[in-house]
């Protein structure tokens, strides 16, 4: 079975000082995957990085790679024996070295010379940076130095590929190339690879997995489409996208909130109680009716992204309450102040909600940023 | 593999903390602090063997307030008129459209290459009335200021220059922004600067016996001399203590604050700031501290060497002769103090610690003894444990340059180390190459301007180091600067010029060296 594992946490801990970063990390990544660490800055994500690698020790828990057990918080492997790439927030390249040696710098240097040459050959190919290996890295754009990391730790051949939020550094209209490129590169090579990032929609659209590290422990760890439908908790759906999360009962097989009672999604069982309720935008259909109809409350504003269009409506119930974030199509046209009702579709999310206060304030949170594909 | 076959010790224990340094490297840092130390340790065992009712007697009197006096003032007076024109003359030339910048550059930092003694003999040739505090503050100034502007340019040259605008909008003047901005950018850098300057001042003995002027360095020298050991002792404790109270004031000056990019991409260009219609002023001020720097003391030592006429100046044999020797000794202690560097800043630098620190601050206290001292600690210890072999020989003069010198060494090393990001080394492990050989193929590539410039720091210094030379040089050779103090001591202004001129033209070369390097800091243009 241990083949299976490309790489595996068990119980990882580590403290700076006083500071407690990570609380026992259990994951696993199969072999060949591509998993994403999707956490805020500060949940801990590079230090599990950093422990992979082997520039910092793990305090307790086991770190294995493939086979090996490179860290069981007494002994830690020395980086270099571990075979683990490390891609670096900004590629890190040997500035004193071209393009050809920053990729040939791990490859044996004496014997096999001819062999050597032919593996770099081979990874400018692969990463697409024919005839730039005599630059120097200030030569290249940031998009190329990160292809030139991404082909130096390939060129070694490693079991296990790191890449510390690869891609965050790159403008928004480069990312998503060569966020493809490096992904496809990732693919093509069989890599087992762990994305650490912040940015939910880099983690959704990319990865095979995605683990979500809230306060040094991984909340939940599953496919893109299952965390998206299924998020274990508030905070969890609340760091995949945005959300509204609702205050409710359950009701017999489904739950009530304000906007009437909901059907629940396939494999959330029956709750009884006050509850939590996530709602997502895409889900809120905004109808405007005249001023004399009956209606939920108001427009306060709208963000037009193009293809759709982001309205948030101020409920009359409670004008102090967090307006309802819904994404409608982008030929609407919404004005503030507008009158209007606001519906449901599709079944939700619910979670059961232990505080016994009544009323809890809607939450919502900003509209997810317009950098999805 | 298994867990038995885990290269870390069986008797593992877990990682307290992420700074912790490998144990060579605490170990060689803390043997190159012990050595560095001997000076320190002579000077207490010569006191404690004296005894306080012998020193007492020689430290209260009124003499040595006055040699107090005489040292503190100047001290103070040349370090703030040293961090006035290197910070001036630095921000002319990194942030303003100064015509023939590049020339300047290279000017400005020339006086460095010129020894502190050559400086005052070409004054007090032009004037031979100069002598005394007025003399020593002019000559010191022009002699030192480049240890200031060095820093100072690089800092200016790497600041951001978003702040200064960022400051105009705000409604700051020009003025206004230079004080608190620009000033504030390179704060660390005229402290550091102005440190060496101390320091320096504190153990120059050459110069300050030139113009007759008395410090502590020139009295240690004299009683050392007239074997009056325990009295030289006691006041080159007191200098330890004047040194120790600069390196606290300039610890407790850098503050809490820090001077951090907060930009992580390239910084754009500087915006060079219009001179206008103080254009030819600051030309004028610019060509006035080369004239006063370089200008007298080239030009009193061309017109000596022609008054003086060839028959009567030393042959190129005996000048060739002591080339050699000054090279043979200064060399080998710029490659050592640059080698010994390493460790002590690479602790403070990757692993910082109250230890590290300490052993980095520590390590600045020697700038500040005289060569003498640090001579003939060297000769007891040698005496010691060693039985005399080594006395007279090469060996302990060059250890004695490799201690004296160290510092400066020390300065260049743990700046280019800082610029060369951990994260380069971490990578370049990952990619499976061990530490060793990623120290070769990294880290020392990255840092080797650094090292150079450590070197010429410490050969510089060691090429125009007087006394101790004069102590320990081996019987029968002679150095360029023994035999220039010989001439000038006996009033052969000609053959000493010579000298001199052979001293500035070897001299030039690191000179210039220094000069690129700083040139080429993250940030040129």
């Amino acid at each position: 079975m241990s083949d299976a594992h490309g790489l595996e946490l068990v119980g990882l801990t580590k403290r700076f000082d006083a500071l407690e970063v990570l609380r026992g990390i259990d994951l696993s990544v199969a072999s060949g995957s591509i998993v994403a660490l999707l956490g805020p800055s500060g949940s801990g994500k590079t230090t599990v990085l950093r422990i992979l690698a082997g520039f910092e020790r793990a305090d307790a828990g086991t770190v294995r790679v493939g086979d090996t057990v490179v860290d069981d918080g007494h002994h830690a492997l020395a980086p270099e024996r571990r075979r683990v790439g490390y891609v670096p927030q900004e590629g890190a390249l040997f500035p004193h070295m071209t393009v050809g040696h920053n990729i040939g710098f791990g490859l044996p240097k004496r014997r096999d010379r001819p062999s050597a040459r032919e593996r770099v050959r081979e990874l400018i190919e692969m990463v697409g940076l024919q005839g730039l290996g005599r630059r120097y890295p200030h030569q290249l754009s940031g998009g190329q130095q990160q292809r030139v990391a991404l082909a130096r730790a390939l060129a070694v051949r490693p079991s296990v590929i790191l890449l510390d939020e690869p891609f965050s550094s790159l403008d928004a209209g480069l990312r998503a190339s060569v966020r493809a490129d490096v992904l496809d590169v990732l693919r093509r090579a069989g890599t087992t690879a762990l994305l650490v990032t912040h940015d939910q929609d880099e983690a959704l659209s990319s990865a095979d997995a995605v683990a979500v590290l809230v306060g040094g422990r991984i909340m939940q760890c599953g496919t893109p489409r299952d965390l998206y439908s299924h998020p274990r908790s508030p905070e969890v759906a609340r760091f995949l996208g945005a959300s509204n999360l609702l205050g409710g009962d359950f009701e017999g097989a489904g739950v009530r909130t304000e906007l009437g009672v909901h059907e629940m999604a396939a494999g959330a069982g029956p709750g009884r109680g006050r509850a939590t309720v996530l709602v997502r935008p895409e889900q809120l259909e905004v109808v405007d009716v005249a001023h004399t109809e009956a209606h939920f409350g108001h427009v306060v504003d709208c963000e037009f992204f193009g293809h759709d269009l982001v309205v948030r409506v101020a409920p009359d119930r409670d004008e102090t309450a967090p307006p309802l974030v819904a994404r409608v199509a982008g030929d609407r046209s919404l004005p503030p102040g507008l009158p209007v009702r606001v519906f449901a579709r599709g079944s939700v999310v619910a979670w059961p909600r232990a505080d016994p206060e009544p009323a809890e304030p809607r939450e919502s949170a900003p509209a997810s940023k317009n950098t999805s594909m | 593999m298994t867990l038995t076959e885990l290269r870390a010790p069986a008797t593992g224990v877990p990682v307290e903390r992420r700074t912790r340094p490998p144990f060579w490297l605490s170990a060689t840092s803390g043997v190159v602090v012990l050595v560095l130390a001997l000076p320190l340790a002579f000077l207490v065992l010569q006191s404690v063997q004296t005894g306080w009712s012998d020193l007492e007697p020689v430290l209260f009197r009124h003499f040595t307030f006055t040699l107090l006096w005489n040292t503190v003032r100047l001290t103070v007076v040349v370090t703030a008129l040293c961090a006035v024109v290197g910070t001036l003359a630095a921000w002319l030339v990194e942030r303003t459209d100064l015509p023939g910048r590049r020339v300047w550059a290279v000017l400005l930092v020339l006086p460095i290459a010129v020894p502190d003694f050559v400086v005052s003999f070409g004054w007090v040739q032009l004037a031979p009335g100069l002598s005394g505090f007025p003399g020593a503050v002019l000559v010191m100034t022009f002699a030192v200021y480049p240890f200031v502007y060095l820093p100072v340019a690089a800092s200016l040259r790497r600041a951001d220059p978003g702040e200064e605008e960022v400051a105009r909008s705000l409604g700051l003047g020009p003025v206004q922004t230079f004080w608190r901005v620009t000033v504030g950018q390179v704060r660390l850098a005229i402290l550091g600067g102005s440190l060496l300057v101390a320091l320096v001042i504190l153990a120059e003995y050459g110069a300050f016996e030139i113009l007759r002027y008395q410090t502590f360095t020139t009295e240690i020298y004299t009683e050392y001399l007239n074997f009056r050991t325990s009295t030289a002792s006691a006041l080159s404790l007191v200098l330890v203590v004047l040194s120790l109270a600069v390196l606290i004031g300039e610890g407790a000056s850098r503050g809490g604050g820090r001077v951090a990019r907060t930009a992580s991409m390239a910084a754009r260009p500087p915006v060079r700031h219009p001179l206008g219609r103080a254009t030819p002023l600051a030309l004028a001020g610019c060509a006035a501290v080369v004239a006063l720097a370089l200008g007298v003391p080239f030009g009193e030592i061309f017109s000596l060497m022609t008054k003086a006429g060839g028959a009567s100046l030393p042959g190129a044999a005996s000048v060739g002769s002591a080339l050699v020797h000054t090279v043979a000794y200064s060399a080998p202690a710029g490659l050592i103090a640059t080698v010994a560097a390493l460790p002590v800043a690479a602790l403070s630098l990757r692993h910082p610690s109250r230890l590290a620190t300490l052993f980095e601050k520590s390590s600045y206290l020697i700038l500040g003894l005289p060569g003498i001292v640090v001579a003939l600690a060297l000769v007891y210890f040698t005496e010691r444990y060693a039985s005399g072999t080594l006395y007279e020989s090469p060996a302990l003069l060059i250890a004695a340059y490799s201690l004296m010198f160290f510092p400066l060494a020390l300065v260049a090393v743990r700046t280019s180390l800082a610029q060369s990001p951990p994260r380069l080394e971490e990578v370049a492990r990952s990619l499976g190459r061990p530490r060793l050989e990623v120290f070769r193929r990294v880290t020392l590539r990255l840092i080797a301007p650094g090292l150079a410039v450590g070197f010429c720091l410490v050969f510089l210094e060691a090429l125009t180091e007087l006394t101790a030379t004069l102590v320990l040089i081996p019987p029968s050779t002679q150095t360029l600067s023994t035999q220039f103090w010989a001439f000038q001591t006996n009033g052969f202004n000609g053959q000493a010029a010579v000298y001199a001129a052979v001293i500035v033209a070897v001299a030039v070369v690191p000179g210039y060296v220094l000069g690129r390097w700083f040139d080429r800091l993250p940030g040129a243009s």
